[in-house]
């Protein structure tokens, strides 16, 4: 019951179960008591400058008055919406992530390098030829990969 | 207290002397808890200001011990430079890497082997078409089995990985290196070196060394944001031992081309210097000619050449043709960048860079390419 009542302040009960408790509080002394304490430990960890020592009087004083509760109305959407707002939020999120994600990527395999910015990106395949010149001056085995490059090899001549 | 803080300084700061000024703040800070802590125990400012120093000076007495760690290995990036280009050469191994360019993937092995004949290696792809690169010292001889060609040349600068580094002084005069740490390749422990550029006219390149042999084990040229634009990487080794050793046999080709309708073809050995008259005027610094070629490309009626510059690590092909062409500045193909330049000489010319630079240095190089006969 405490435990409940210690969420309650905290105003994290779920709206049913406050209800039910709010229920039970009033005929409840004792649950009353500790709903007072709750409340005067929350006001003095916030440091409420409205905090002061007759708190605890003025609540047992309003309390006897008053035998309807003030129940606080923490939700001011109904379950459901929440939800579904949530799961919309984190929908979105993640189909930005992924956007911008797959942006990186396709950055990466487009430059290497920034500063000159690209004026056109060629579709055709007439300077494959180029580096697969390049290639041949490589340490890697690109250069003897290509079919082409043999041909190049043979009618081209080193150091005419 | 001032006076005994005055004491404790001088002693460190003549110990830092030998370091940096920011190691002795460093010190000092660290020092006036340390004397705090004295204090406590021995009750005596002054006694603890003296105990402390005499802690750090004989800390650092030792610490001045030639710069070797616990396990041996060097400290001194030069060191592991040096050894990692002495490697390929005495090292015998055999093993498969994976090269991986942009998008590119392909796998290779390679067998090397040293000998009093002198050089031996083997170099096979594993996947796509199915070649055989076998080098004796400097005569290279590459079979085609789709073709029934072999070809026979003589290539004194090619290298291959894990051969990618030769000359190591002209390499620290535009990358600085640095020690990473141990990282493991292919199943052996290995020292990372790191080699940032001086300038952005280049990229950095991450190396790791096997830690006995210094034999290259995984070689990364990255952009200044880690992007990897290259890497080779073994996957799988073997260095020789004295009761493992690389046979000759494995180095052998494959094919058998006598009497089997193989074509055999010899490129002509020709030692002179080529020179067209075409030269670049701004060169990226640390970047040397390697050679020039003439070659006959396709819809072009005039061979083109080919001008190949590297810095030891990095290198740039330059393409100059006659005529004009309809694209100009900075084209991207697939996962490479091609600078395009039209000059205008006696006729119209096309000059074309590509290579693993950044683009800055495609251009620089690009709109700096004169004839030598018109403009001295």
């Amino acid at each position: 019951m405490k435990e409940q009542i210690s969420t309650l302040v905290d105003g994290e009960l779920h709206e049913d179960e406050a209800d039910s408790l709010i229920a039970k509080m009033t005929k409840d002394d004792q649950a009353q008591v500790s709903w007072e304490t709750y409340n005067l430990i929350g006001d003095a960890l916030r440091g409420n400058s409205e905090f002061n020592s007759r708190l605890q009087q003025r609540i047992s004083a309003k309390l006897a008055e008053e035998p309807t509760i003030l129940a606080p109305k923490r939700r001011s959407i109904s379950n459901n919406v929440s939800k579904i707002g949530w799961a919309l939020a984190a929908s979105v999120a993640t189909f930005s992530v992924a956007t911008w994600m797959h942006k990186q990527e396709v950055a990466t395999s487009l430059e290497f390098a920034q500063n000159s910015s690209v004026v056109a990106v060629n579709d055709s395949n007439n300077l494959n030829e180029y580096l697969s010149a390049h290639e041949e001056f490589q340490p890697s085995t690109s250069g003897y990969r290509h079919a082409a490059v043999m041909n190049t090899m043979l009618t081209g001549t080193n150091g005419q | 207290m001032k006076k005994h803080s005055y004491i404790v300084a001088r002693c460190l700061l003549g110990i830092a002397k030998l370091r940096s000024s920011r190691f002795a703040l460093a010190l000092f800070h660290s020092s006036t808890r340390a004397r705090f802590l004295v204090r406590q125990l021995l009750g005596s400012k002054k006694l603890a200001s003296f105990v402390v120093a005499g802690i750090f000076i004989s800390s650092e007495t030792f610490a001045q011990q030639p710069s070797k760690s616990q396990e041996g290995m060097s400290q001194d990036p030069l060191v592991w430079l040096n050894m990692i280009a002495r490697s390929v050469k005495e090292a015998d191994f055999t093993g498969i890497y994976i090269h991986q360019y942009g998008h590119k993937v392909d796998t290779a092995r390679i067998t090397h082997l040293s000998d009093e004949s002198g050089e031996q290696e083997k170099l096979e792809t594993l996947d796509g078409l199915s070649r055989e690169i076998i080098r004796k010292n400097e005569e290279v001889t590459c079979y085609i089995p789709e073709a029934k060609l072999v070809r026979i040349d003589r290539k004194k600068d090619r290298k291959f990985f894990p051969g990618l580094i030769s000359n190591v002084s002209s390499i620290l005069e535009n990358y600085i290196a640095k020690l990473g740490g141990v990282d493991r390749v292919a199943g052996f422990d290995c020292q990372q070196i790191l080699l940032n550029p001086k300038d952005n006219l280049r990229f950095a390149h991450r190396f790791c060394a096997e830690l006995n042999s210094g034999l290259l084990l995984r070689a990364t040229m990255l952009t200044d944001k880690s992007e990897i634009i290259e890497q080779f990487v073994f996957t799988q080794i073997s260095l020789a031992t004295p009761t493992t050793p690389i046979h000759p046999d494995q180095l052998k080709p494959t094919y058998s081309t006598k009497n089997t309708g193989w074509q055999v073809e010899k490129a002509p050995f020709n030692d002179s210097k080529p020179d067209s008259g075409w030269y670049v005027k701004s060169l990226p610094p640390g970047f040397k000619k390697l050679t020039e070629v003439k070659r006959t490309m396709s819809g072009k009626t005039d061979p083109v050449v080919q001008q190949i510059y590297s810095d030891g690590l990095a290198s740039v092909s330059v393409f100059i043709e006659s005529g004009t062409d309809k694209q100009s500045g900075m084209i991207q193909q697939g996962s490479y960048t091609i600078f395009v330049r039209p000059l205008q000489e006696s006729k119209p010319f096309t000059v074309k860079v590509l290579g693993e630079v950044p683009n800055v240095s495609l251009q620089r190089i690009g709109n700096s390419v004169a004839d030598k006969s018109v403009s001295p």
